[in-house]
C-alpha cells in the first residue's frame, strides 16, 4: 500500500508538472501579452518595454517559467497583473470554495437523482416507469448544459421571475444567500450527471440481477427490497462509483460556463477571465490548482475500489 | 459583505411567495418535458412587434420605416414630460445597475488605463467642465459644456482659458486630504500630471504653462490656439485630484479613490460588486433645480461583465434599474416587463461602430480603386435590415452632432460627400479590373467579443465573396483579445490585410475623430493614413475657433477621406437603453459616458420619484 502511495503520488507530481508545462506553453505562444490586454493604446517603444520588464514580460520564456515555478514551490503562486498586483492564491483560494461546493452539489443532485432512478429502470424493466426514466436520462445526455442554463435564464425569468442573485456570498458567510445562488446551476450540473449516473446504475443492476448469488437469494425467498438493496445494490456501485469520478472532469470542465453564466466567481470564473486577460500566473495557478483536483479525484476514486471490493488490492504492481 | 437586495424582499420569499398553481404546474411540466420544444420556440418564432410609423409622421428620407418610428416613440424630447417629472426630484434611494469590471482595480487615474477608468472615476471625481446630461438636455449636443469643478471661465483670447474654482469645494473626508478645500493649485497640479501621461498627454499637447493668480482662479496658457481644448476637457479623464493623495501613489492613490465626486467608494469586489455611498460634502447643486446633489443615497452595482442573459434576467426581476439592450426583440422585451418602464434610443459615440481598418501601405490596397471596390461589395441595406433588424444606418465615425445634425449622416448623404459608398457588384469589378487586380486574397481579421459585431463582419467577408475576392477570416474571441490588441494597437499586423475594430476615439471633441486616427503624427492614429493633406487639414482645424470655419474644414476632411476610402464603412448601430419608470435622468447620450452607456457620468443627478 505505501509503495503503492508513493508511486502514485510521484506520477502525479510529474502530471502537474507536464500540465503547468503545456498550459504555460499554450498562452505564451499566442500573439500578445498581459500588457497589451492593459493598454488599449499605442505607447513609445522605449515606455513599452520599460512596462515589459516591469512586468517581467521581456525575460526568455523558460526563465518566466522557472521563476514561476520556483515561486510554486516556496508556496508562492505569484501575483496577479491585473487586480493591483492581488497574490495569486488569495484570488483562487476564494473561488475554490465555489468550485468545489458546485461540483459537491452536483454530484449529490445526481446521486440521489441517477441511483434511485437507475436501481427503478432496472427492476421495472420495459415498464412505463422505465421509458419515462431513460427518456429523462437521453434528455439529460443529449442536452448541453450551457444551453440548459441559457433557457433557464432566459425563460426562467420570463415565467416564473427566477434570476440568480447578482452577488455572491460563500456558503460560511451567510448559507442562504449561498444557497440562492448555488441551487440552480447546481441542479443543472447535477442533472446532466444524474443522467450519465441514471444509465450506468441501470446496466449495472440489470448485470448483477443476472448474478447467481442474486437468484439464490430470490430462491431463498427474500423480499424484493432485500435483495435489491442488500444484494444487488451494493455490488454495482463500484462501476458508479467509477464513473462518477471520471465525470469529476466533465463537470469541472463544465462550471467555466455554468460559473460565468450564473455569474459565480469560482474557478472555472477566474480561468476565463485570466485567460481572456493574459494573467499568466493567474492562468497557471488556476490550471494547476484543477489539475491537483482531478488528480486527487482519480487516486481517490482508486483508492475506493480496494475500500468497496475486496478483491482488489493495492499492493504490488498488478492489480490496478 | 453587503447584498444588492438587502432592504427588498427576500430572495426566498419571492420565490415561495408564489403558490403553485394548476397553471403554473403545468407551465412547469412543460418547461421540463419540452425544451427541444423552447429550442424550435426560439429558432423560428416570428419578430417582434412590427413597427409603423405614427400619424403624422413620415419615415425619414434614407431611414427605414422601423427605425424612422422607433427614433419618434424613444426620442430624448419626450423625457421631460415622464410623469412624476413635475413633482421634481425626491432624495434617497439606492440605485443599482449593472457594471463591468473594465480595470485591473488600480485607480490611478493619471496612469496608462485612464481611459478604461473613465467609467467608474467621475463617481468619486470632478473635472473642471463638464456636459449637459439630464431628462431635459439635448443628448446629442455634445456642445452645451457646463460648469463641474469651475463655477464659470473665461476665454479672453485663443491663447488663454481663466478657470473660477468655487469656496468650498471640498476632498472626501478621507485620509490624507481629509475633506480639505480644493484650491487651484490642486487644479494646477492634476493638469501638470496628465500633461506627461499617455492618456490625457496628447490633448494637453498645447498647453504653455498654468498659472494660480489665487487660490480660486487658474489659468491656462496655450502655445498655440487649441479649439478642441475645452470640450476635449469634458472627456472624463481630466479629474482633479489632491496632490498629497498622488504623493503617495502605491498606498493611497492607486487603492482608493479620493476626489471631490458626489459618491464615496464603499466596495470594489469585482466580479461581485462595485459600490458607493453619498458623498455628504458634495458642493454641487442640481443646475437645473437648485438642489443639493446627489439625490441618491448609494449606489450598487454588480459587477456582470456584459453577461446579456443575466443582465435582462436581473432587469426583469426589478434587481437592477437600467438596462442597455443590444437588439431591438430584447429592448421590446424590455419594455414590455413593468408597465411603466421608459425607453430610449440614440445612437453610439462616434468611434464605436463596426468599420474596417485597411492596411493602406500594402499592395494592392495601397490603391484607392481596390479599397473603394471593396466598400462597393458591401450591401449596407441589407446589414440593416438582415442582421440589425432596421435599428443602424450607415457608419463613419465622425461626429454628425459638431454640423448640428440630430442623427447620423445617412447613405445619401454620405455620397453626397464623396463617399465611395452603395452596394454595386459591377462598379466594384471595373475598380478592380481597373487597378490590374485580377484575383484578389484578403486576410480580414475581426473581434467575436461583441455578437452583432461579429456577424455584420462575417456578413461583409460574405459579400467579399460573392464578389469574387477570396478571404481568409480570422476571428478573435474574447479571450484572444490580446493578440487583437497588439496587432492593431501595436501594429503588428503580420500577414492580415483588413481588420474589422469597434473602438475609435475616444473624446467629446470632433477633434479626436479628426486629428487623432487621421493625422500621421497622431498616436491615436492606428489606421496607417498618411496623407499630408489630412496632415494639413486635420491641424488647421485645432487651431479655428469660428465653428462654421471649423466646420467646414472638417468637412473637408471628412470627404478628403472618404474620396479615399482610407477606412471601409460599415454601420452605425442605434443604442436601446430602458429604465425603470421611478427612476429618473438617467439619460443616455452620445458620448456614452452615462451609466446606460458604459460611463458613470451623470449618476449624482438620478433620482427616484418612488421607493423602488
Amino acid at each position: 500500500m505505501t509503495s503503492y502511495l508513493v508511486r502514485r503520488g510521484a506520477a502525479s507530481i510529474v502530471v502537474l508538472l507536464l500540465v503547468s508545462i503545456v498550459a504555460f506553453l499554450l498562452i505564451h505562444l499566442q500573439k500578445g501579452d498581459a500588457l497589451t490586454v492593459k493598454l488599449r493604446q499605442r505607447l513609445p517603444e522605449e515606455q513599452v518595454q520599460q512596462l515589459r520588464a516591469e512586468m517581467g514580460l521581456d525575460k526568455p520564456l523558460w526563465e518566466q517559467y522557472w521563476t514561476w515555478l520556483s515561486g510554486v514551490l516556496r508556496g508562492d503562486m505569484g501575483r496577479s497583473f491585473f487586480r493591483e498586483q492581488q497574490p495569486v492564491w488569495d484570488r483562487i483560494k476564494a473561488a475554490l470554495p465555489v468550485t468545489v461546493e458546485l461540483v459537491a452539489l452536483a454530484i449529490v443532485i445526481s446521486v440521489i437523482v441517477g441511483v434511485p432512478a437507475g436501481v427503478i429502470s432496472a427492476v421495472r424493466r420495459n415498464s412505463l416507469l422505465d421509458q419515462v426514466t431513460r427518456l429523462f436520462s437521453v434528455i439529460g445526455l443529449t442536452i448541453p448544459v450551457f444551453w440548459l442554463a441559457t433557457i433557464v435564464l432566459v425563460y426562467g425569468g420570463i415565467w416564473f421571475s427566477y434570476s440568480p442573485p447578482l452577488t455572491f456570498q460563500q456558503f460560511w458567510e451567510s448559507p442562504m444567500r449561498n444557497l440562492e445562488a448555488m441551487w440552480m446551476p447546481g441542479l443543472i450540473l447535477g442533472y446532466a450527471l444524474s443522467a450519465i449516473t441514471m444509465r450506468i446504475t441501470r446496466s449495472s443492476v440489470l448485470e448483477v440481477m443476472r448474478q447467481d448469488y442474486v437468484r439464490t437469494a430470490w430462491a431463498k425467498g427474500l423480499g424484493e427490497q432485500v435483495v435489491i438493496v442488500r444484494h444487488v445494490l451494493a455490488n454495482s456501485l463500484i462501476p458508479v462509483i467509477t464513473v462518477l469520478g471520471n465525470q469529476f472532469v466533465y463537470i469541472i470542465g463544465s462550471t467555466v460556463i455554468v460559473e460565468y453564466l450564473f455569474h459565480l466567481p469560482g474557478l472555472g470564473f477566474v480561468a476565463f477571465e485570466s485567460i481572456a486577460t493574459r494573467d499568466y500566473f493567474l492562468v497557471q495557478g488556476t490550471v494547476l490548482v484543477i489539475g491537483a483536483m482531478v488528480v486527487a479525484m482519480n487516486f481517490l476514486v482508486d483508492l475506493s475500489y480496494a475500500w468497496l471490493d475486496p478483491r482488489v488490492r493495492l499492493a504490488g504492481t498488478a492489480q490496478i | 459583505m453587503r447584498y444588492v437586495n438587502d432592504d427588498e424582499e427576500s430572495y426566498w420569499s419571492r420565490m415561495f411567495r408564489k403558490r403553485l398553481t394548476r397553471r403554473q404546474a403545468l407551465r412547469m411540466a412543460a418547461l421540463g418535458g419540452a425544451g427541444a420544444l423552447s429550442a424550435a420556440y426560439l429558432a423560428c418564432r416570428g419578430e417582434g412587434p412590427t413597427a409603423t410609423v405614427a400619424p403624422g409622421e413620415s419615415p425619414a428620407a434614407g431611414v427605414s420605416s422601423v427605425l424612422a418610428d422607433y427614433r419618434s416613440r424613444f426620442h430624448y424630447s419626450k423625457l421631460k414630460d415622464l410623469p412624476g417629472q413635475k413633482e421634481g426630484p425626491k432624495y434617497g434611494g439606492t440605485f443599482r445597475f449593472s457594471h463591468y469590471q473594465g480595470f485591473t482595480g488600480a485607480w490611478d487615474i493619471t496612469g496608462p488605463e485612464a481611459d478604461a477608468l473613465a467609467s467608474f472615476a467621475p463617481n468619486h471625481f470632478n473635472g473642471l467642465v463638464t456636459f449637459r446630461q439630464d431628462d431635459f438636455s439635448n443628448v446629442h449636443n455634445l456642445y452645451e459644456v457646463v460648469s463641474d469643478l469651475a463655477q464659470r471661465w473665461e476665454t479672453p483670447d485663443q491663447l488663454t482659458v481663466t478657470f473660477r474654482l468655487p469656496q468650498g469645494a471640498r476632498f472626501h473626508n478621507v485620509p490624507p486630504v481629509s475633506g480639505r478645500e480644493v484650491t487651484s493649485e490642486d487644479v494646477k497640479f492634476s493638469l501638470e500630471v496628465y500633461k506627461q501621461s499617455v492618456a490625457q498627454g496628447p490633448i494637453l499637447a498645447d498647453v504653455d504653462r498654468i498659472e494660480t493668480p489665487d487660490r480660486y482662479t487658474v489659468t491656462v496658457r496655450f502655445a498655440r490656439p487649441a479649439a478642441y481644448f475645452l470640450q476635449s476637457l469634458t472627456y472624463p479623464v481630466f479629474l482633479v485630484f489632491a496632490r498629497e493623495a498622488y504623493e503617495r501613489k502605491e498606498e493611497v492613490f492607486v487603492r482608493q479613490p479620493i476626489g471631490t465626486g458626489p459618491f464615496v467608494l464603499e466596495r470594489w469586489d469585482p466580479p461581485n460588486i462595485y459600490s458607493m455611498r453619498k458623498n455628504p460634502q458634495y458642493f454641487r447643486k442640481d443646475p437645473r433645480t437648485g438642489m443639493q446633489l446627489p439625490y441618491v443615497d448609494a449606489i450598487e452595482a454588480p459587477i456582470l461583465n456584459l453577461n446579456v442573459t443575466l443582465e435582462e434576467a436581473a432587469f426583469r426581476d426589478g434587481r437592477i434599474h437600467t438596462i442597455w439592450t443590444h437588439t431591438r426583440r430584447a429592448f421590446d422585451q424590455m419594455l414590455a416587463t413593468f408597465p411603466d418602464n421608459v425607453g430610449q434610443l440614440t445612437t453610439p459615440p462616434p468611434g464605436f461602430q463596426p468599420y474596417i481598418t485597411v492596411k493602406l501601405d500594402k499592395p494592392p490596397l495601397n490603391d484607392q480603386r481596390v479599397r473603394a471596390a471593396l466598400q462597393h461589395l458591401i450591401d449596407i441595406d441589407a446589414i440593416v435590415e438582415g442582421i440589425l433588424e432596421g435599428m443602424a444606418g450607415p457608419g463613419l465615425a465622425h461626429d454628425f452632432s459638431f454640423f448640428g445634425k440630430e442623427w447620423p449622416w445617412t447613405l445619401e448623404e454620405l455620397q453626397a460627400m464623396g463617399a465611395n459608398m452603395g452596394y454595386d457588384p459591377q462598379k466594384a469589378r471595373q475598380l478592380l479590373s481597373a487597378a490590374g487586380v485580377g484575383r484578389l486574397r484578403i486576410k480580414f481579421m475581426y473581434g467575436i467579443g461583441e455578437p452583432i459585431h461579429a456577424e455584420v463582419y462575417r456578413t461583409v467577408a460574405n459579400f467579399w465573396r460573392q464578389g469574387g475576392i477570396e478571404v481568409v477570416q480570422d476571428e478573435v474571441p474574447i479571450t484572444e483579445i490580446a493578440r487583437f490588441n497588439a496587432a492593431f494597437f501595436g501594429k503588428q499586423w503580420g500577414d492580415v490585410d483588413v481588420m474589422g475594430f469597434s473602438f475609435a476615439g475616444p473624446g467629446m471633441d470632433e477633434d479626436q475623430y479628426c486629428y487623432g486616427p487621421l493625422n500621421s503624427r497622431s498616436p491615436r492614429n492606428f489606421y496607417w493614413v498618411n496623407d499630408p493633406t489630412l496632415d494639413e487639414l486635420t491641424e488647421r482645424q485645432r487651431r479655428q475657433f469660428d465653428i462654421n470655419e471649423r466646420r467646414r474644414t472638417v468637412e473637408e476632411i471628412i470627404k478628403r477621406e472618404l474620396s479615399q476610402s482610407y477606412r471601409i464603412w460599415l454601420v452605425n448601430i442605434y443604442k436601446m437603453a430602458v429604465r425603470r419608470g421611478f427612476v429618473f435622468n438617467v439619460v443616455d447620450t452620445i458620448h456614452a459616458w452615462h451609466n446606460i452607456g458604459w460611463g458613470s457620468k451623470g449618476n449624482e443627478m438620478v433620482w427616484f420619484s418612488r421607493a423602488p
